[in-house]
């Protein structure tokens, strides 16, 4: 059974490494925002 | 202060749970009730039971806006939910004074919602009802729009119509987009509790310091600020993206600004676009009206000041956040009229040309960052300090 189109084209518009690079640069920010608001101070935000 | 908390993992479980149960939805009926629930059980995590107050609230609202959808007794009712809104907001923001006149058995409800940005919304939603714009929203959405998860933190602060206006279900979201979804919360984590934070760490003293140290310190203090705001701003959007559901973006590089209108359209731009809707354009129609449309400079003026002043207060009902609002009522005042009186000495073609100069432009950005930045300082001072 072929593939629908949108689905085909979705997934060309990245390419492997493209997507493994961003998925790298994402689990980077998000692990160090959590190790650094688990082992900082707390940090609220003073809002409004 | 808001009770919602981002590093909280509470918070992002209901994320997950709304992602996972909205996304497969189709139907629009169904979707904006499952939303509702989403959003009133988040309130629960906050409240426990006292979710039941919250939901009654929101009745009353919901019951409020169907009554100024109608003909008869619109006015007073619009008049009564205002008073009644303009109470709670008032009670939210001095929570010392409401216990003291026993009045704060509701302060926790507020802080849970984030009643400063419901109360815009409230404005918001009862204007374009009673002005015929849109039909009053059913209770689902009436819990929806005043009252979603994401938005509770740090707005941003949608307008009732586009709220209103967007897909009831929304075009499935493909694989590229989550993953840009994600980066964008991931961003907005990152610039909040590693940036922001760092920055905090090392440079700021809360203004404990004089002399040289202090000018820079105000530098640093705004863009902290901007990091930290502008990173919840980032989670909301891309929570929002993951969900199928329309969340307005807030920032726009505002340190480029290179004049306080400028200044505006690049910072809390929500709140900015909200003051436009319900206070400066009524205002400057209803002087145009009374003058024909004559003295345009004047009346742009006496709306930026008394906006910018109520501005003020919205963020805090004390002299800083006034005297705050005044400073960008009075960057704002003199950015109007200087620009009103370069077009009129070197005509629309030339003031382009001026503004392209680099010069120009730089002395713009530095002086308007300058602004800000000290505009912050009158907010962030420990002025109880100096008090023997």
């Amino acid at each position: 059974m072929s593939e629908p189109v949108a689905e085909k084209n979705d997934r060309m518009e990245l390419s492997g490494w493209q997507w493994t690079y961003r998925l790298l640069r994402v689990t980077v920010m998000l692990v160090a925002a959590y190790w650094l608001s688990r082992t900082g101070d707390a940090f609220f935000y003073q809002g409004f | 202060m808001p009770m919602v908390d981002l590093a909280s993992p509470v918070f992002w479980l209901v994320t997950l749970i709304a992602v996972a149960v909205m996304t497969p939805v189709t139907h629009a009926e169904l979707r904006k009730w499952l939303w509702a629930g989403v959003n009133l059980v988040f309130i629960a995590t906050m409240l426990r039971l006292r979710v039941l107050e919250v939901a009654a609230l929101l009745l009353a609202a919901h019951i409020t806006l169907r009554v100024l959808g109608c003909d008869t007794w619109r006015r007073p009712v619009a008049l009564a939910g205002l008073a009644c809104a303009l109470c709670l907001f008032v009670i939210n923001k001095l929570p010392l004074q409401s216990q003291a006149l026993g009045l704060g058995v509701v302060n926790p409800l507020l802080a849970a919602v984030g009643f400063s940005y419901v109360f815009l919304r409230l404005i918001d939603v009862g204007r374009v009802v009673y002005e015929g714009g849109r039909p009053p929203p059913d209770l689902a959405s009436t819990v929806n729009y005043l009252v979603p998860f994401h938005m509770l933190a740090a707005g941003p602060i949608q307008s009732y119509e586009d709220f209103i206006d967007q897909p009831a279900v929304p075009k499935p979201v493909t694989a590229v987009e989550a993953l840009e979804a994600v980066e964008r919360i991931a961003l907005g984590l990152f610039k909040k509790f590693v940036v922001a934070y760092i920055i905090g760490k090392l440079f700021l003293t809360g203004f404990n310091v004089s002399g040289p140290y202090m000018l820079f310190e105000v530098q640093v203090h705004y863009l902290w600020f901007y990091l930290d705001f502008s990173g919840y701003s980032d989670i909301a959007v891309g929570i929002g993206k993951l969900m199928g559901v329309r969340t307005p973006e807030n920032f726009d590089k505002p340190y480029l600004a290179r004049n306080m209108i400028d200044f505006w359209d690049r910072w809390h731009i929500s709140l900015s676009l909200w003051v436009r809707r319900n206070l400066f354009i009524p205002m400057q129609l209803a002087m145009a009206r009374r003058t024909r449309g004559k003295r345009a400079l004047l009346i742009a003026t006496v709306a930026f000041t008394v906006s910018f002043l109520l501005c003020g207060l919205w963020h805090g009902i004390s002299w800083p956040y006034f005297t705050w609002g005044a400073m960008h009522a009075l960057g704002l005042v003199v950015t109007n009229t200087y620009r009103h009186g370069l077009t009129k000495r070197l005509g629309t073609k030339d003031v382009k040309a001026y503004k392209e100069k680099p010069v120009y432009r730089l002395l713009g950005q530095f002086i308007t960052f300058q602004w800000v930045a000290f505009s912050l300082l009158v907010i962030a001072y420990p002025w109880e300090g100096l008090n023997p």
